[in-house]
């Protein structure tokens, strides 16, 4: 038997999924991250390490009056179209009535307008400081600069989780969650030096059977405080060079302290699961950044509301009577708004868009285009609508 | 939308219920007036609806739809491209800018203490992270928190079997500390 060493691999942190998003957003200052670095957004409510006292910490942005003027005056402007549409335009066209098509206009500039007044806008994005920044900088090619703040990181807790859906007999492993570890070289080999490494005894609880296809694996933190350090070679080649894939394995961010009610603790004890097979090595980490996927559940079904609310009101003031409106009036106005509210919901699945390669923007420009013809024959419905039906006073 | 001042041009004299534009809602009273040509009232005595003009066009379009482009999120340091694009897609389908919007009131940033928890909550902060497995590389001095080591029974023993050479424990409590019966395997 011989022991080559041990391949480090950063996996994705189990309590905080982020989305490579900042493709095509300015960053303030200088920032060139060394290979193997990245940018993600941090949690919304992450936590900051305090300022100094007396210190004080100002992050300049601003509030858009324009876009809050436009927005106001769009509001009145659509509103009195949608006023006006009450009586005899939609006794005439029906639900189809080219005033009631301002109706998704009027509800989404009000709701810009109320989010343009509770969040600041900012001309770029800010890097916040961070042990991971710390180890990018002790890099070759990196340089970042205009960093705000830090963020407060946590360890996790020496919670044991363990599953393994080998059927083999040789699944006994070591392993171990929040241990930390410093890289350190002896001649040409980097070393991990483990230092207060918790051990945890790993056992067969029951064989897996056929009704349960899961082993269960026992485990048992060794009681007291242990004190061993020891160090292990450290292979910086593929995992398929190594023979039995032993691994550190590395989170891509840390544990972050938050303040909301993702409540960090509750996915720290569900780190560090490994699954384990001869044949296929892999990772699984069953953690979940539950509150953030709660959270974009709540945003996807406030889009929703937000677009059944239009549609409420123009059920309200139509009551979809049909009128004496062409079917072509009411096709070309229904499919403009249900297709709205199919991109409307379908945009909160992608967080923003980029792309890569400009097929990606060939093919975004034809979606767009191909989905935007109930748009432009929505337009030109109302606006044949409009011309025929006139200009009106009306006298009361 | 006053319309008066546009009854120059090829007017017909049409008697029509027209009352002056301030009188009670009661009181309707025929009088003569000129108004333009294709003027109706679509049966409804209280209204007065004159041909639309393109400006009326224009601007009917101008205040409900295009404007409407305008008041969409921008992301902060979001990029000339993307921010027009959600603009265009906006003026065509306003449901569009439904999430930025949902997103910009959920964050209740403004009720923030910190400048620093504003923007955070307004999505304007980034970290630094690694990338997966297999771009980034171990170096030096790197001291890392929150790892998994996993090491096989297998490895362990190898290890054990050349211990000395590959594995050093340096400092154990008890001497039996690193041993296989202790944990029973």
């Amino acid at each position: 038997l011989d022991y080559k060493g041990i391949i480090v691999s950063v996996i994705k942190a189990p309590w905080y999924e982020f989305k490579d998003r900042h493709h095509d957003r300015k960053i303030h200052g200088t920032c060139r991250l060394p290979h193997g670095y990245t940018l993600a957004a941090v949690p919304r409510d992450a936590a900051f390490l305090p300022q100094a006292e007396g210190d004080e910490f100002s992050l300049s942005s601003n509030y858009s009056a324009i876009k809050a003027m436009v927005a106001i005056a769009q509001s009145i402007y659509a509103g009195t179209t949608l006023y006006n549409a009450r009586g005899d335009q939609i006794n005439k066209y029906g639900y189809a009535a080219f005033g009631l098509t301002v109706t998704p206009y009027l509800v989404m500039s009000i709701v810009n307008l109320i989010g343009a007044l509770i969040t600041p806008q900012y001309p770029c994005l800010y890097v916040v400081g961070s042990t991971v920044l710390d180890e990018a900088r002790r890099r070759n090619e990196c340089h970042v600069d205009g960093t705000v703040g830090r963020l407060i990181e946590i360890e996790a807790s020496t919670s044991f989780e363990m599953s393994s859906q080998s059927t083999q007999d040789t699944f006994s492993y070591w392993t171990c969650s929040s241990l930390s570890f410093k890289l350190s070289s002896s001649g040409p080999d980097l070393r991990a030096r483990f230092n207060g490494l918790p051990i945890a005894k790993v056992g067969l609880a029951s064989w897996p059977s056929e009704q349960t296809s899961s082993l269960e694996l026992l485990l048992e933190e060794r009681s007291g405080h242990v004190k061993e350090s020891f160090d292990l070679p450290i292979l910086t080649g593929h995992s398929e060079e190594n023979d039995w894939n032993d691994a550190i394995y590395l989170p891509t961010c840390p544990l972050i302290k938050r303040t909301g009610k993702a409540n960090t603790n509750s996915h720290v004890n569900r780190w560090g699961i490994v699954v384990y097979d001869e044949e296929q090595p892999r990772l699984i980490s069953l953690g979940t950044n539950r509150g953030a996927s709660l959270w974009a559940w709540g945003s996807r079904s406030y889009a929703a509301l937000t677009s059944l609310l239009s549609l409420a009101i123009i059920g309200g003031l139509s009551h979809f009577n049909r009128g004496s409106s062409s079917r072509a009036q009411r096709g070309w106005t229904m499919a403009w708004w249900v297709v709205g509210v199919g991109i409307g919901v379908f945009l909160t699945l992608i967080p923003s868009w980029h792309w890569q390669g400009g097929w990606q923007l060939v093919m975004w420009i034809s979606l767009i285009l191909s989905l935007g013809s109930s748009a432009i024959g929505g337009f030109i419905v109302v606006g044949e609508m409009f011309v025929s039906y006139g200009q009106f006073i009306r006298i009361t | 939308m006053i319309q008066v001042f546009f009854l120059k041009t090829l007017s017909a004299q049409l008697s029509i219920a027209t009352a002056a534009l301030l009188v009670r809602a009661a009181t309707l009273k025929n009088i003569t007036v000129s108004v333009p040509e294709g003027t109706s009232n679509h049966g409804d005595p209280r209204l007065l609806c004159t041909p639309t003009r393109w400006t009326d066009v224009i601007v009917f379009f101008l205040g409900n739809y295009v404007a409407h482009a305008g008041t969409v999120i921008v992301l902060p340091g979001e990029g000339i491209k993307s921010a027009a694009i959600i603009a265009a897609v906006s003026l065509l389908f306003p449901i569009a800018g439904v999430q930025r919007g949902i997103k910009a009131i959920e964050s209740w940033a403004n009720f923030a203490m910190t400048d620093l928890e504003i923007a955070a909550r307004a999505g304007a902060l980034c970290m630094v992270v690694r990338k997966e497995y297999p771009n980034w590389i171990p170096q030096k001095d790197d001291a890392m928190s929150n790892a998994i080591l996993k090491i096989s029974v297998r490895s362990y023993k190898a290890l054990l079997a050349k211990s000395g050479n590959s594995l050093h424990p340096v400092a154990c409590e008890d001497e039996s500390g690193l041993t296989f019966d202790r944990l029973g395997l």
